[in-house]
C-alpha cells in the first residue's frame, strides 16, 4: 500500500505541473493532445509486456507444478 | 476480545464525506483561484501538485505520531491547521507565498483525511463492511464538495468558498470530537497498562520498510499495476489542474465545473459495483490496462468535445465508470502477486531450512 500510495503522490506532485508548461508552451487545447499521445504510447510496452507474461503464465501452466 | 466486534458510532460515519470532501473542496478551489490570480496554466500545475510534496514525505512520521498521541487527537490537529489555513488563501495573492500556504494546507487536510480512514479501521477493528459503508459515506463528501464549492465560488468568489471551507472543517471537528478514541489509545485499555512506550527510533523511517516495498517492484505483476495505477492518477491530476484551466477558458461556470467533477465521482462509485464481473472479462492484468488506455483517450478527447457540457458530462461519467471498474482490479491483481510470492518465499523458507519465515517479514 506504502508503494502505491509514493506512486500515486509521485504523478500528483509531477504530471500538473508539466502538463501546465506544455499548455504554456503550445496551448490549453493542444496540451489535451500531446500528453494523450505521450501517454498512449507509454501504453504500448506495457501491452506487450502484458501479452507476454499471458504467453509465460500459460506456458507455465503446461509444465509440472511444484506440488505435484 | 470476544467474538462481536465493536460497532464504529454514526458520528465517523459523518465523519467520512466531511473529511474527504475537505481535500477535494481544496483541491477544487486552487485552479480556480490561481486563475482568478492571473496565474498561467504551469504555476497552477505547481500549486495543484505542490499539495502532496510534504504528504509524501511525511506520511510515515505521522502514522508515527497517529500510534504515539492516538488517531483521532492527530487528525484534529490537522483539521484545526486546514481551517486556520483556509482564510489566508484570499489574502495572499503572490504565488510564492500561495504556495506555501499550499504545501502546508495540501498536507494538512490530506493527513486529516487518511486519519479518519485509519480511525474507521481501528474502530471496525478490520471488519470490511463497516470500512465499505465508510468508504460509501465519504464519496458523498468528494461528489458534493465541489458542487458545493463551484457554486459559492460562482456566487462570492475567493473569501466565501474559502470559509466555507473552514465551517466544512468546524463541522468534522464536531463529527470527530463525538467520536471516541479507537480502544488501543483510549484510558480503558483492558490489561490495565498505558500506551505503548515511544521511543525515539520509532520516529525514524526504516529503510528496510523502504527496500522491502521497493523490491516488490520486481515481480511483473505488482511492476505492471504500479505503473497502470500512475497512469490512472495520471488522469486525476490532468483533471485537477489543466482540465479546469481549459474549462474556464472555454466559459464554463465554476459550479458546471464542479458537476462535471462530481459526476466522475458518482460514476465511479458505480463502476466499482462491476469491478467482480470484469475481473471474468479475461485476463485481468488486459482488462486494466485496456480501461486505463480507454480513461487516457477519453481525458485527450476533451478539446474534441466542442466545449458542448452534454458532452463534456458524458465522457466525464463514462471515464469515472471506467476508473471505477479498473481501481478495484488494479487492488485484486496486486494482492494476488503478493500473495503468490508470499508463498513462493514461505516454500523457500522451509526448503532452505532456515525455518523461520521472519527471515521474510516485511517488519
Amino acid at each position: 500500500m506504502g508503494l502505491r500510495q509514493t506512486g500515486q503522490r509521485l504523478t500528483s506532485i509531477m504530471v500538473p505541473p508539466l502538463i501546465g508548461g506544455i499548455a504554456d508552451r503550445w496551448g490549453a487545447t493542444e496540451s489535451f493532445v500531446i500528453f494523450g499521445a505521450f501517454m498512449l504510447l507509454l501504453c504500448v510496452p506495457l501491452a506487450l509486456i502484458t501479452r507476454r507474461a499471458a504467453r509465460s503464465a500459460s506456458t507455465q501452466e503446461d509444465e509440472p507444478t511444484l506440488a505435484e | 476480545m470476544n467474538g462481536s466486534r465493536s460497532r464504529p458510532p454514526a458520528s465517523l460515519y459523518v465523519a467520512g464525506p466531511f473529511s474527504m470532501g475537505y481535500v477535494d473542496f481544496y483541491t477544487f478551489l486552487i485552479p480556480l483561484y490561481g486563475l482568478s490570480l492571473g496565474l498561467n496554466a504551469s504555476e497552477i500545475g505547481i500549486l495543484v501538485g505542490g499539495r502532496s510534496i510534504l504528504a509524501l514525505f511525511l506520511s510515515i512520521h505521522i502514522g508515527v505520531l497517529m500510534d504515539r498521541f492516538g488517531t483521532r487527537r492527530v487528525t484534529l490537529f490537522f483539521v484545526w491547521t486546514g481551517m486556520a489555513l483556509a482564510p489566508l488563501f484570499p489574502v495572499v495573492p503572490g504565488f510564492w507565498t500561495l504556495l506555501l500556504l499550499q504545501l502546508i494546507s495540501g498536507a494538512a487536510v490530506s493527513f486529516a483525511w487518511s486519519g479518519a480512514q485509519t480511525l474507521i479501521a481501528q474502530l471496525a477493528e478490520g471488519d470490511a463492511g463497516y470500512i465499505g459503508k465508510f468508504s460509501f459515506f465519504a464519496r458523498l463528501g468528494s461528489t458534493t464538495a465541489p458542487l458545493l464549492a463551484g457554486a459559492v465560488w460562482d456566487y462570492g468568489g475567493a473569501w466565501p468558498a474559502y470559509l466555507l471551507g473552514a465551517l466544512w472543517g468546524m463541522v468534522l471537528t464536531i463529527t470527530l470530537l463525538r467520536t471516541p478514541e479507537a480502544q488501543i489509545f483510549g484510558p480503558g485499555r483492558g490489561d490495565g497498562r498505558g500506551r505503548a512506550r515511544f521511543r525515539a527510533r520509532d520516529a525514524l523511517p526504516r529503510a528496510s520498510d523502504y527496500i522491502s516495498s521497493i523490491m516488490l517492484i520486481a515481480i511483473p505483476a505488482i511492476a505492471l499495476s504500479m505503473v497502470v495505477m500512475a497512469m490512472r492518477n495520471t488522469t486525476y491530476s490532468i483533471q485537477t489542474s489543466v482540465y479546469v484551466v481549459y474549462l474556464d477558458r472555454i466559459g464554463l461556470v465554476g459550479t458546471m465545473i464542479g458537476a462535471l467533477f462530481a459526476i466522475v465521482e458518482i460514476a465511479s462509485g458505480l463502476g466499482s459495483l462491476f469491478a467482480g464481473q470484469a475481473m471474468r472479462w479475461g485476463d485481468p492484468q488486459r482488462t486494466m490496462l485496456s480501461g486505463t488506455v480507454l480513461s487516457i483517450l477519453l481525458i485527450a478527447a476533451t478539446p474534441l468535445l466542442g466545449g458542448i457540457f452534454a458532452l463534456l458530462l458524458l465522457s466525464q461519467a463514462l471515464r469515472g465508470w471506467l476508473e471505477g471498474v479498473i481501481q478495484p482490479v488494479i487492488l485484486s491483481v496486486q494482492a494476488r502477486a503478493s500473495a503468490v510470492i508470499n508463498r513462493a518465499r514461505s516454500w523457500a523458507c522451509v526448503r532452505l531450512g532456515s525455518g523461520s519465515p521472519r527471515l521474510w517479514s516485511r517488519r
